[in-house]
C-alpha cells in the first residue's frame, strides 16, 4: 500500500475530469470536500467511486459510499477495502 | 420546505460520452445505475421507453429531496439508494428519504429536467432560466440575484435589504435586514441552466419573524 501523499496524488489524477473548481483542486488536501469545495456534480461522484473501484480492484458497498464526501473519507475507505482483499 | 434540482440535458449527454481513453462514463457505464437506483427503480428504468429521461428524472427527484432532508436537519450522506422514487404520472411523484415522504413535481423539455420536492402543501414559486455565465461561481451569483429580485417584487420588499447566506451544512437562508426569514429557498444549476424555488408565504407570515 502506497503512503498517504502518494494516495492523495493518485486520487487527484482520478478526480480531475470531474472537478469544477480549479482553485480548490490546486489546493486539494485531506479535508477537501468533493461537493462543497471541488463542486463535483453528485452524479459524477458515482463515476469517481466506480473509477476508484476499477483502479484498486475493490468493491465499495453502499454503506461505505455513504461517507465518501471528502478526500479523507475516500482514503480511509480505500485503505480498509484494499486491506480486506 | 422546498428543494430543487436541474439536469441540463445537453451537458449530461456530453459528459456521458466516452472520455479520451475511450472509457464510458456516466449513466451508460456498467455499475452506474446499480449504485444510483434501488431494484424497484431499476425496474421502472428497464420498463421505460426513454431510459435516459427516466434515469435523470429520478436523479433530479432524489437530489431535490436530499436538499429538503438537509434543510430539515438531516446529516449529509452519499448513498442515492437510500432515497427511493415512485412515479405517479409524467409530472408528479413521491420520494422517500429516511422518515420523510416528499411530493415531487418534474418539468421536462428539450433543454432540461427540473424537479422540486416539498414537505408541505404550500405553493412553490419557481423560475428556470438560461444562465448568461459559464463560470459556476458567477452562475451562483446570478441565480441568487434573480431569486432576490423576484422575491422582493412579490413580497414588496427592498431588494437591497435581502441577502442569501449559507449555513455550515450548505443550506441557503434568506435574510431581511440581517434577520433570517421563515421561508425555505432552493437554488440549482447545471450546464447552461439554473433556477430557484421558494415556498410562497404570505407577507404576514414572513414579517412575523422579523
Amino acid at each position: 500500500m502506497s503512503d498517504k501523499i502518494e494516495m492523495i496524488d493518485e486520487l487527484k489524477i482520478l478526480i480531475k475530469p470531474y472537478i469544477q473548481d480549479e482553485e480548490a483542486y490546486k489546493n486539494l488536501h485531506e479535508d477537501t470536500d468533493f461537493i462543497e469545495d471541488l463542486k463535483i456534480n453528485s452524479a459524477n461522484l458515482v463515476d469517481i467511486i466506480l473509477d476508484i473501484e476499477d483502479k484498486y480492484d475493490i468493491d465499495i458497498d453502499n454503506d461505505s459510499m455513504d461517507k465518501m464526501l471528502s478526500v479523507k473519507a475516500a482514503l480511509e475507505i480505500i485503505k480498509i477495502k484494499v486491506a480486506e482483499k | 420546505m422546498v428543494g430543487n434540482d436541474i439536469v441540463d440535458i445537453k451537458e449530461t449527454k456530453r459528459s456521458s460520452s466516452k472520455t479520451s481513453d475511450s472509457k464510458t462514463i456516466g449513466w451508460e457505464r456498467p455499475g452506474f445505475i446499480d449504485k444510483l437506483f434501488t431494484p424497484k427503480e431499476q425496474g421502472l428504468i428497464t420498463a421505460s421507453k426513454d431510459k435516459f429521461t427516466t434515469v435523470w428524472k429520478m436523479w433530479s427527484m432524489k437530489e431535490s429531496a436530499y436538499k429538503v432532508f438537509i434543510q430539515a436537519g438531516g446529516e449529509r450522506f452519499f448513498n442515492p439508494r437510500k432515497i427511493e422514487c415512485s412515479l405517479e404520472d409524467l409530472e408528479n411523484g413521491k420520494v422517500k428519504i429516511d422518515s420523510l415522504i416528499l411530493k415531487t413535481k418534474t418539468r421536462i423539455n428539450e433543454n432540461y429536467i427540473f424537479s422540486t420536492s416539498t414537505s408541505s402543501n404550500s405553493e412553490i414559486e419557481t423560475s428556470i432560466f438560461k444562465l448568461p455565465e459559464n463560470d459556476i461561481h458567477q452562475q451562483s451569483v446570478f441565480i441568487r440575484q434573480e431569486l432576490i429580485k423576484d422575491f422582493s417584487k412579490i413580497n414588496n420588499l427592498d431588494a437591497d435589504d435581502l441577502e442569501i447566506r449559507k449555513t455550515e451544512s450548505g443550506v441557503p437562508l434568506l435574510y431581511f435586514k440581517d434577520e433570517v426569514l421563515n421561508v425555505s429557498i432552493s437554488m440549482t444549476h447545471h450546464g447552461k441552466f439554473g433556477g430557484y424555488s421558494f415556498e410562497f408565504y404570505s407577507k404576514e407570515i414572513i414579517l412575523k419573524t422579523i
